[in-house]
């Protein structure tokens, strides 16, 4: 627990951080923003800015270079990072795999990857879902099998985002199949993406932007101390690499941004609607943001209060509502929706126009990816059922 | 009371899908509709055309709306008959329907161009005047002005498809009494029944889609149509597609009969517009991550989808509601 007055010292002492250090074409950046990645290069610039301040890793214990703040301290930053517009530093390596390596991983494999995620040099991506294992991941047949002290990986790895920008890969392939499908599964460092055996081929997305890839692995051979834990524990540390993809992200503050950015431009766009229905869609999905911001307040603080499946809830409720902000923001951009690099726009207007636009398309991948709505569902009902 | 879909209609139908689906360019579909005379299928027959209605209308557009025809052949065609019923001059080449301009006022013209003269009111006020110069070589332009603001090449990314026809609509804000805003929100009725049918087609696309992918694709040692989830994704798309075709037939009957003016028509094509947009967001959401990809056809009705929705908001921002009462239109609830 923090008290009450060095918080707002806390705070305060964040905001000028920000203000001095925040470039306009990274703020510029954020109206752009089209899914819930940042802008890639603005986001590994950012992310250099907070390590060099030693707040590269809010979340991180400071044992790991992380800043070892308390849970209240942590939701401040948060909360003037998105006030500020701040790009979000790319959350594979810094909420997925760090906690993962600290949990299961070597000493070695500490030693050498986690310094590297909180400078930023490093950025991972996620190596999991094939084209026949989606939501039902435990059917992947991405093949690793033993070569002398090597491990010669061979399949495909799909949708896996910035896989064409990343130089790293945490990835799941299947060391035995004669025990049970999710005990024949084991967890890899992959730390070289442009490495021999390896064919990255870019997807497009709706909006014609690429996001996403799918992987080829041709004999890719890996050493024996890329396996994290042992062989056929992948099941386990994937199921606690999924909480912290589901627990980790603060959907409140997603959806603050998103809400802002919409202001910002019904404000300054003549063209823009802002009428009746604009204003009371507004105002309810700003109230359904401050309910979603209670329940992701206790889950931080770990208060008894928050239910047993609260991230499959704010999972759920989050993605919904950051559409339903993209639906109000189409209505409000009228007939400008849909035209990017609008001429007779500059600066705001048009980043915003833009960003709306691309993330109306993106963001229905929202309620698909980290486990669809329908699987959140299940998993909520489960944990009413015991 | 539910529109009666012809033979003829039906006929119609299965014609132009033939055709849209041999030619995928814009631009031969539009030549391929000129050649085998489609483009005066709405025009009356006193006016040289086959005087098609409502039927027509809703079986046709939403052919457009299945094959992503996009929206300026459809403007195109269903401009036509008013330009007849103006009795302004059916300006057609051999065959070809470029060149018309369908002023409130008579146009003045001259070789190159017409020059529509438009009255309109912004905002209740004083009455404006402009002059449009509309090129001999763009498509007809009803109630509009020449419009800089869409710029092609983005709606060229937007669509993915080659635009050869160079059609925009621009409507502006009508006072409520003009003659410009009476005719005007017949114009407004017409272009917002034509949208809705569109968006039929497109829902009835992503419906067909996802019975076919959900029984193909397997998760879990199944096909995804043996979860209940999915099931009821399922029933609400089909429930949406239903829905929305109901309304919008009720809105072509409205229209046809000249029962309930602009306020019902309004809330009927949007409610349409509206549960067509839900369907193709279902329809996502049933693929999983295939439908967020270009290549996979699924999410562009998306696209089209939320066009066609801001379309039709536009178009009733702009035209302002008649006196109907909402008495009235409860009354229609329960005739017959
Ligand atoms: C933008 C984006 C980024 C992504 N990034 C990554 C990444 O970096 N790395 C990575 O590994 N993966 C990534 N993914 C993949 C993501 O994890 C999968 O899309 C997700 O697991 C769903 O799988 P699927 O798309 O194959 O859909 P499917 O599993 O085929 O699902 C199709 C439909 O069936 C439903 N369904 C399936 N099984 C059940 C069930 N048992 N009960 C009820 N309903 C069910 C689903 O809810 C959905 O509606 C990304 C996906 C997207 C869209």
């Amino acid at each position: 627990m923090t008290n009450r007055n060095s918080l707002v010292q806390f705070r305060s002492e964040v905001r000028t951080f920000l203000a001095n250090n925040l470039s306009e074409n990274m703020r510029r950046s954020c109206l752009q923003q089209a899914s819930i990645f940042s802008d890639f290069d603005a986001a590994s610039q950012w992310q250099k800015i907070l390590a060099d301040r030693g707040w590269g890793a809010p979340a991180w214990p400071v044992e790991y270079g992380g800043t070892g703040w308390s849970a209240e301290q942590y939701i401040v930053f948060q909360q003037e990072c998105a006030r500020a517009d701040t790009p979000q530093p790319f959350p594979l390596g810094l909420q997925m795999l760090g906690p993962i390596l600290m949990r299961f991983g070597s000493p070695e494999q500490k030693a050498r990857f986690l310094p590297s995620i909180v400078s930023g040099e490093d950025v991972w991506c996620q190596g999991f879902s094939e084209p026949n294992a989606g939501s039902d991941l435990a059917a992947l047949s991405t093949k690793a099998h033993k070569e002398g002290g090597d491990y010669v990986i061979n399949g495909t790895k799909i949708w896996t985002s910035f896989a064409h920008r990343a130089n790293r890969m945490f990835l799941l392939a299947r060391t035995s199949s004669e025990s049970a499908r999710q005990t024949g599964i084991s967890f890899f460092l992959v730390d070289d993406l442009r490495a021999n055996g390896i064919t990255i081929t870019p997807i497009v997305s709706l909006d014609g932007e690429v996001e996403q890839c799918q992987v080829f692995f041709d004999n890719l051979r890996l050493p024996a101390s890329a396996l994290v834990g042992k062989e056929g524990d992948g099941w386990e540390i994937t199921k606690a690499l999924l909480k912290e993809e589901r627990g980790g992200y603060l959907y409140y503050l997603a959806a603050y941004r998103q809400l802002k950015r919409l202001r910002a431009l019904v404000d300054a766009t003549p063209d823009c609607v802002a009428d009746h229905h604009y204003r009371q869609c507004f105002s309810r999905l700003t109230a359904r943001a401050l309910s979603l911001k209670s329940l992701e307040l206790r889950v931080v603080a770990q208060d008894d209060s928050a239910p047993e499946s609260s991230a499959s809830l704010c999972k759920l409720e989050g993605t919904r509502l950051s559409q339903d902000i993209d639906e109000l923001a189409r209505y409000c951009c009228g007939l400008q929706f849909g035209q990017t690099s609008q001429a007779e726009y500059s600066g705001l207007e048009r980043d915003a126009l833009e960003g709306i636009s691309r993330h109306y398309l993106n963001n229905r991948a929202a309620t698909l990816y980290g486990g669809s709505s329908q699987i959140q569902k299940t998993l909520i009902a489960r944990s009413l059922q015991r | 009371m539910y529109l009666n879909i012809t033979e003829q209609a039906r006929a119609i139908k299965h014609s132009l899908a033939a055709l849209f689906s041999r030619e995928i360019d814009t631009h031969q579909r539009r030549q391929r509709l000129i050649d085998e005379g489609f483009h005066l299928l709405f025009v009356p027959e006193h006016a040289g055309g086959f005087g098609a209605g409502g039927s027509e209308l809703a079986a046709v557009a939403a052919v457009y709306g299945h094959h992503r025809v996009g929206a300026e052949l459809l403007h195109e065609m269903i401009c036509l008959p008013l330009l007849a019923e103006d009795h302004s001059p059916l300006v057609t080449q051999p065959q070809t329907p470029r060149a018309v301009a369908w002023p409130i006022d008579n146009g003045l013209r001259n070789e190159e161009s017409y020059h529509a003269k438009l009255k309109y009111v912004v905002a209740g006020d004083s009455a404006q005047e402009v002059l449009i110069p509309l090129p001999v070589r763009q498509a007809v332009r009803p109630l509009l002005l020449a419009s800089s603001k869409f710029n092609r090449s983005e709606i060229h990314r937007w669509y993915n498809t080659t635009s050869h026809c160079d059609l925009s609509i621009e409507l502006h804000d009508l006072g409520a009494d003009t003659s410009a805003a009476m005719d005007s929100r017949r114009w407004g009725a017409i272009l917002l029944i034509a949208h809705a049918c569109c968006g039929v087609g497109m829902a009835q696309a992503v419906l067909d889609l996802s019975v076919r992918y959900s029984a193909e694709r397997r998760q879990f040692g199944q096909t995804i149509n043996a979860f209940q989830a999915v099931q009821h994704l399922l029933a609400e798309l089909a429930a949406d597609v239903e829905f929305a075709r109901s309304s919008a037939h009720y809105a072509v009957l409205l229209m046809e009969n000249d029962t309930l003016t602009f306020a019902a028509i309004k809330a009927l094509c949007l409610q349409a517009i509206n549960r067509v947009l839900s369907a193709c967001k279902l329809a996502i959401q049933i693929h999983g991550a295939i439908a967020t990809t270009e290549e996979y056809i699924v999410g562009h009705y998306l696209k089209d989808a939320a066009m066609t929705l801001s379309w039709a908001e536009h178009i009733c921002r702009c035209l302002p509601d008649d006196a109907l009462t909402l008495d009235e239109i409860l009354a229609e609830v329960a005739s017959v």
